[in-house]
């Protein structure tokens, strides 16, 4: 079987790296995958600026900006309720001495986490990924972000698998399972 | 009592799946080859900005009047420059540099969070970085090993765990099966 093709021609990234050499070599990776060239910020307080004004259809992130570490910037882009860049696929890069906050990054609710050195192969696999596994958000208490759990398939529907799993959204259209109990 | 807590589930539709559905596009290996291209375009830059990095590090350790200890912004400015050493020499596939790079960031780290700041372990990693850059001494690789054995024997002395120990756990497996 032929390998699949991915047309990510016209879609917006926005990059946030303080390094300039950095977003370089990742704005060249996205080039030779045949993507435009992407929306480069610095610091978070930038990306939050350009996210209010423009659209992303897909974020990277590195580890920690200057102004504040990468798991608040996901965290307030999970909590903009009314925005349409609230479910954007975000892939965050972790610098060596940045892995210690990849947990704070998945938490926050990133969709993947690299480490660096981020290779062609593994980039390119993860952009892959998150556009073509569907994976459903969760918000649960602290939590807003993809389903955590690795698999390549969605639940089938109308079958939910936790007890706690009581409204279902499809799109904007939100479903009540069961209501929840106040003991 | 508290009640159960309550939980939503969204299946939202995203405009990357949608755009990276449409017909036409590339081919894996072609999007590859074409990252790997423009990737090695960078190399000379790349090397520029790793001996930029060690020359800063250089700065900091091997000042006129460096004391026995670095102050915890020197120390940071170290781990900052080690990180980007780590990042670049893996990128362009300098593995005895890139194996320095991360001792360096490991026993940086440590003394951080040991508050020790010790420089002597620091000024050890930042001459054989030195030594090890691109365009510097054309070492042999028994000569390069044996380097970075001493330096396994200063981060064995201080007994600090490596940062790279760190699990990412991001279904790497799946999906790397899923983008064939």
């Amino acid at each position: 079987m032929g390998q699949p093709r991915l047309n990510l021609k016209n879609v917006t990234t926005l990059l946030v790296d303080s390094d300039q050499f950095t977003r370089g070599l990742v704005a060249q990776m996205l080039r030779g995958f045949g993507m435009d060239f992407p929306t480069v910020c610095e610091t978070g307080a930038q990306a939050k600026h350009h996210l209010m004004h423009h659209y992303a259809d897909l974020c990277i992130f590195e580890g920690a900006h200057p102004d504040m570490p990468s798991a608040d910037l996901i965290r307030w882009i999970r909590r903009q309720e009314k925005s349409p860049f609230r479910f954007v696929p975000i892939i965050v890069m972790s610098g060596y001495t940045q892995l210690r906050h990849i947990a704070d990054a998945r938490d926050a609710g990133a969709n993947i986490v690299i480490k660096k050195p981020v290779s062609p192969q593994s980039l390119f696999d993860r952009i892959t990924w998150v556009a073509r596994v569907t994976r459903p958000f969760i918000e649960a208490g602290d939590y807003m972000g993809p389903d955590r759990r690795f698999r390549e398939i969605t639940p089938p529907e109308g079958e939910y698998r936790r007890e706690t799993d009581d409204q279902v959204t499809d799109g904007d259209k939100v479903i009540d399972m069961q209501k929840s109990t106040a003991a | 009592m508290a009640g159960k807590a309550k939980k939503k589930i969204f299946f939202p539709k995203t405009r990357l799946s949608e755009l990276a559905a449409r017909a036409g596009g590339i081919f894996r290996d072609d999007a590859l080859d074409g990252a790997l291209q423009s990737l090695e375009s960078m190399r000379e830059e790349g090397d520029t900005e790793i001996r930029k990095s060690i020359s800063a590090m250089e700065g900091i350790v091997f000042a006129r009047h460096a004391a026995d200890t670095l102050e915890d912004a020197q120390m940071r400015a170290i781990l900052r420059h080690a990180d980007q050493v780590v990042t670049l020499a893996g990128t362009f596939c300098y593995l005895a540099l890139d194996a320095a790079a991360r001792s360096l960031c490991d026993v940086a780290d440590g003394l951080i969070r040991a508050n020790m700041n010790n420089r002597r372990p620091i000024a050890v990693h930042v001459q054989t970085l030195h030594l090890l850059a691109p365009g510097g001494m054309a070492l042999s690789p028994e000569h390069a090993e044996k380097m970075l054995g001493e330096l396994a024997k200063v981060t064995a002395h201080f007994n600090f765990g490596s940062l790279g120990a760190t699990p990412v756990n991001d279904g790497e497996d799946v999906i790397a099966a899923a983008a064939k």
